[in-house]
């Protein structure tokens, strides 16, 4: 028999939930990447396959510009850079920094929405176009869903940082919503490469 | 190894708190609101079971309806309900039943109070139950993918994703438990084999699944808005969903069956298990190989030609084979080797080595499988299902069946923990015959029925081939209503005991039955993977 317990124990202890959040959210990160990895694989048949049989690629009419997209781009990496500034805060029971940083965070985020809203303004593309138009469609807009996904994440954690749930010893949270915003931007990055500048 | 106590001693596990009654929602509200694992598990388990009973009838009339000349079902419904019964067979019944057992059991096992996330595991349910709803409903209204209503078809395609979501966010409350919620003491090589398949299977849907989201939302946005260019074009829609029925995908669904067959086993083997390591690799090698959303013949129409597909498909019996060994090394000793879960166990595991045979020779050119080459009409009878293969559609019933048998090998082998009272082993018997002859019966003839572009005296005999599966099915879905009576009708049965085998191995069996809010008290530190054998303190 191994160690007995004292009786007077009970009742039990809350239990410890060590990462949990982390966890959830390196399985949901890993679903996520499968999800554009697919979109990305089709994406890159589809076209292989046209510009082998010789037809064009984008329909006519289409323009596809790299100006909005790079300033996408800059836009997440730099709301990648505060995440990752608001999660060192945090570990260091920067208090105000860390709510400084969420906070630019989403302000960044909701500058990307509306960057892209211009963006689809500019390219005039119809989705009844083309094979090539619903692809387009569903990865930029897939990764919209994702942002304000990780939007939503970022300012519930903001939140749960203003009640004091957050500190050097736990970072859990804050950690989770770094990691989803960084793979966020890698697969912003991914669309940048494949769709606007490879075209 | 003796016996020497039944239950563990109350020092080691002390009880659990408990709300007082009058705090406890009771009802509708009760029901709904709940975040308490085991009601979310039982929830999971009874809607997962009707939904099963209620898919094979449906294969039932497929199979009745593929006869030559059948009226009934009408022509333009027989896709529909092939469809509809497929997705029922795996996504209504199989995954959430598994997901159920899971929800309930997982926690017990590592030793933890509630599951991660329980109103995520809530949610999932919910979310489950109102999106396979949806699906039915649009199916049934001429929607489901290739019906001829758009609106419909747009509510299926949604419904579907719904699914889908739901069952990754059930999955992914199960594989947190079992990462960061386990008890002192007990490593990731220390839990039991029905969790360890759980986090093989999670991770093995989650890189999957979405693939499948991928493809319905390509589906759902060329059919709402765009031309349809190609992939929302109504007959193609199928073609690309496939993938989630055939090989190799369609065993990730059965990878929890593995981890119930072998934890069954090897606690009713009443010893230690000597090939734990073994029966560990098997199962995770059986999702390494299982993980099937590179296979999609919609875009890659050489994929069942390719060395990796013909690899895979003749390797995925190989961890099977062990993880049957690591049960065989168990058994010899062999006390309560006739109880129904250890039979049920058995016959799950030796189906899907059957599915693993029809899967190697549907790889094998000679036999062509695949109808290529022959004339139009045995072609058509080889691939009769809208483009999928007959061996394919066999595979799926096959592996379907095998893993129920795990499923309900897991209720008769768990029942007492979840209901509380004894399960009776007699239907359970009847149960093991009724599986054994339902996937021989329904899986078997749409496999030979893959043989008909090869032997026409395969095809001359088609319109049979269909009475049989008919007959299977319908088997099938009587093993499901004894399966599901045994549970119901054990209410009346005595009170069960915290260890009502008497020879319980993981922690499960240290708590009452049923379990009481929070499970457990406090735990003493778990030493091995048989924590229970070690505080009776008995050796091998």
């Amino acid at each position: 028999m191994t160690a007995a317990l004292n009786p007077a124990l009970a009742p039990p202890p809350v239990a410890r939930r060590p990462r949990v959040l982390m966890v959830a959210t390196g399985f949901v990160t890993a679903g996520v990447a499968m999800f554009f990895a697919a979109l990305f694989g089709i994406y890159l048949l589809e076209r292989s396959t046209a510009l082998a049989d010789g037809a064009k690629w984008l329909p006519e009419g289409v323009t596809i510009p790299l100006t909005q997209p790079n300033m996408l781009l800059l836009t997440l990496i730099m709301a990648s850079v505060c995440m990752q500034w608001a999660l060192n805060a945090i570990r260091d029971d920067s208090r105000t920094y860390a709510y400084l940083a969420l906070g630019i965070t989403l302000l960044l985020g909701f500058a990307f929405l509306n960057q892209a809203s211009y963006l689809y303004g500019v390219m005039q593309y119809k989705i009844e176009a083309s094979t090539n138009a619903v692809l387009v469609y569903a990865i930029t807009g897939g990764h919209i869903v994702m942002l304000v996904v990780a939007m939503v994440f970022v300012a519930l954690m903001a939140i749960r940082a203003l009640g004091g749930q957050f500190s050097s010893t736990q970072s859990d949270g804050i950690a989770a919503a770094t990691m989803f915003w960084h793979a966020n931007t890698a697969v912003f990055f991914l669309i940048w490469l494949i769709i606007y500048v490879t075209k | 190894m003796a016996i020497t106590e039944t239950s563990v001693s109350p020092d080691v596990v002390e009880p659990a708190a408990t709300l007082p009654p009058a705090l406890e929602p009771r009802g509708v509200v009760g029901l709904v609101g709940t975040g308490d694992h085991k009601a979310i598990g039982r929830l999971w388990i009874g809607a997962s079971l009707i939904f099963g009973i209620a898919s094979l009838v449906l294969a039932a009339v497929t199979a009745l309806g593929q006869r030559a000349g059948a009226s009934f079902p009408p022509t333009d419904a027989v896709q529909r309900v092939f469809v509809l019964g497929r997705v029922g067979l795996v996504l209504f019944f199989l995954v959430p039943l598994f997901v159920g057992l899971a929800t309930y059991v997982v926690p017990l096992q590592v030793g933890s109070a509630t599951v991660a996330f329980p109103r995520g595991a809530a949610a999932a349910f919910w979310t489950w139950l109102i999106g396979a709803g949806m699906f039915v409903g649009a199916t049934i209204a001429n929607g489901g993918p290739g019906g001829t209503s758009k609106n419909m078809v747009d509510l299926s395609l949604v419904s579907l994703g719904l699914v889908l979501l739901a069952l990754l966010l059930g999955a992914v409350a199960v594989a947190t438990t079992v990462f960061t919620m386990r008890t002192r003491g007990m490593y990731v090589d220390r839990v039991p084999m029905f969790s360890w398949s759980m986090v093989v299977a999670t991770g093995v849907w989650f890189l999957t699944v979405p693939v499948a989201i991928a493809n319905l939302t390509l589906i759902f946005l060329d059919h709402n808005a765009g031309g349809p260019s190609k992939f929302g074009v109504a007959t193609d829609q199928w073609g690309q969903l496939q993938w989630l029925f055939a090989q190799p995908q369609v065993f990730a669904w059965a990878i929890p069956a593995l981890g119930v067959a072998a934890d069954a086993v090897a606690t009713l083997s009443r010893g230690r298990q000597p090939g734990r390591g073994f029966v560990m690799t098997g199962i995770g090698a059986f999702g390494v190989l299982a993980i099937g959303a590179w296979a999609q013949p919609a875009f890659i129409p050489s994929v069942y030609d390719q060395a990796t597909f013909v690899v895979v498909s003749c390797a995925i019996s190989i961890p099977v084979v062990l993880v049957l060994a690591g049960m065989l090394v168990d058994l010899r000793k062999g006390s309560r080797a006739s109880a129904s879960p250890v039979a049920l166990s058995f016959l799950s595991v030796v189906l899907l080595l059957l599915a693993g045979a029809a899967a190697i020779a549907f790889v094998l050119k000679p036999l062509r499988l695949h109808g290529e080459g022959a004339p139009t009409a045995l072609a058509d009878l080889a691939t009769f299902t809208w483009g999928q293969p007959a061996v394919q559609v066999g595979l799926t019933g096959l592996i379907v069946l095998a893993a129920a048998a795990a499923g309900l090998a897991g209720i008769y082998y768990w029942g007492p923990k979840i209901t509380g009272h004894r399960v009776s082993d007699g239907p359970g018997k009847l149960v093991v015959i009724l599986i054994a002859l339902a996937t021989l019966l329904y899986g078997l003839p749409y496999v030979a029925l893959g043989f008909a572009a090869r032997w026409t005296t395969i095809a001359d005999a088609a319109d049979t081939l269909s009475l049989i599966a008919v007959a299977g099915a319908a088997l099938g879905a009587v093993a499901l209503l004894v399966g599901a009576f045994s549970l119901l009708s054990s209410l009346t049965a005595d009170g069960a005991p915290d260890d009502p085998w008497e020879c319980g191995q993981t922690l499960e069996w240290a708590c009452p039955s049923p379990p009481p809010r929070g499970n457990f008290g406090e735990l003493a530190e778990v030493t091995s993977a048989q924590p229970l054998l070690d505080w009776r303190g008995e050796e091998d």
